[in-house]
């Protein structure tokens, strides 16, 4: 049979919990504020981040319009009202977590540009795919993907692998080519 | 005297990384590059002060029983302040320190601080240990990085320094990081006056 316990100790369970509770409380209402604060710059940064890579991955479009299709999420681009090209979110999965890349097409599906917004590669290997070589101005992986046909897209062919990074570079491939295809199959069927 | 004789102790004589050798983990893991290294050792400072002076001030009011998960909420509220401000201020830096930042929480120099320092000692002299532990967190991190960068890179702060040699990789992977660490301590160990 369990002891009963002392009045004594009863009240120093509650001021135990009462600390706890009360940091607990103060705590929760400091990080409220902070993330009040922070969450209009945190969005505006990634929208930043996202405009600038529209804006290498078709250089040529002045305006952009949001859309989407099935699950995936595009962009329009417009060239003095007229639409030029799409550019498409596609995400991979790398070696470590996800790669977030934006694929920049033509209507007929000639990739104009390829950036990756987010990766988390091992450090030397599979994050050379944002390496820029010196005198260069963008990175060279991504840099193949531009002019090709993403259905023609085939790795060691006429897209050269990252050295020791196999996985990281099967992905952001593999990622464009399927984004891309079922992208297009889903256009085609709205334009009707 | 005895404020400064707290800031200064951390930087070389109870140099966390290389004398008290704590928070391995992060240094293995963020310093391939000075620029990690460098943000790393700045948002572990700023946690450390923050959370110094809290568990300080609230160390007689706190039952010893409790004491832990205190200092922990604590800790996890100043790594969270941090981490949202990298996001909304320094994404880039953000993205490449990625789960380290929020994984301050567990850097035992956080909690050792709290638990071996602030929690006996007033707020000001608990503000000047973790800015020295800091400081000596960050300037270790970052020679490790340095060395790290310029060997298994060939670049500094994203500088190519010498094309003149194909930088051996492994130095910028684990391997790097523990023959990094274990030559610097080596080295300070040295320098340092034999302990009896």
């Amino acid at each position: 049979m369990a002891e009963r316990p002392k009045n004594s100790d009863l009240k120093q369970l509650l001021r135990f919990g009462m600390v706890l509770s009360s940091i607990c409380l103060a705590a929760t209402f400091v990080l409220a504020l902070t993330y009040k604060v922070t969450r209009p710059k945190i969005e505006e940064q990634q929208k930043m981040a996202e405009q600038a890579a529209l804006k290498l991955i078709m250089p040529d479009a002045d305006g952009f319009k949001t859309g989407k299709t099935g699950d995936i999420e595009y962009y329009e681009a417009y060239k003095s009202g007229k639409l030029i090209g799409y550019c498409v979110k596609a995400v991979g999965t790398g070696y470590s977590g996800f790669i977030r890349m934006l694929v920049g097409i033509t209507p007929d599906g000639t990739i104009t540009g390829l950036e990756v917004l987010e990766q988390s590669e091992t450090p030397g290997l599979g994050a050379k795919v944002k390496e820029i070589k010196p005198g260069a101005h963008e990175p060279w992986f991504t840099a193949q993907f531009a002019g090709k046909k993403a259905s023609d897209l085939e790795l060691r062919k006429n897209i050269d692998s990252i050295t020791g990074a196999t996985i990281t570079s099967k992905a952001v491939l593999t990622a464009v080519k399927e984004t891309i295809a079922k992208f297009l199959s889903g256009t085609g069927k709205q334009s009707f | 005297m005895h404020l400064a004789h707290h800031f200064i102790k951390g930087l070389w004589k109870e140099n966390p990384t290389f004398r008290l050798v704590l928070g391995l983990c992060p240094t293995l893991a963020v310093s391939t590059s000075v620029m990690n290294g460098l943000g790393m050792g700045i948002a572990a400072t700023f946690v450390l002060v923050g959370a110094n002076i809290f568990v300080s001030l609230v160390r007689n009011i706190v039952p010893e029983k409790v004491r832990i998960p205190c200092f922990i909420v604590i800790i996890a509220t100043f790594v969270t302040i941090a981490d949202l401000c990298m996001k909304a201020f320094t994404p880039a830096l953000s993205r490449s320190l990625g789960m380290f930042v929020p994984l301050i929480v567990v850097n035992c120099i956080v909690l050792g601080r709290a638990e071996a320092f602030s929690s006996k000692e007033p707020p000001i002299r608990s503000i000047f240990d973790a800015l020295g532990m800091g400081v000596g967190f960050t300037w270790a991190l970052t020679a490790i990085s340095a060395i790290r960068e310029l060997l298994g890179n060939g670049t500094i702060m994203g500088y190519y320094v010498s094309r003149s040699f194909e930088p051996p990789l492994f130095m910028i992977l684990a391997p790097g990081a523990l023959l990094t660490i274990g030559v610097l301590i080596g080295i300070t160990n040295l320098i340092s006056p034999k302990r009896n």
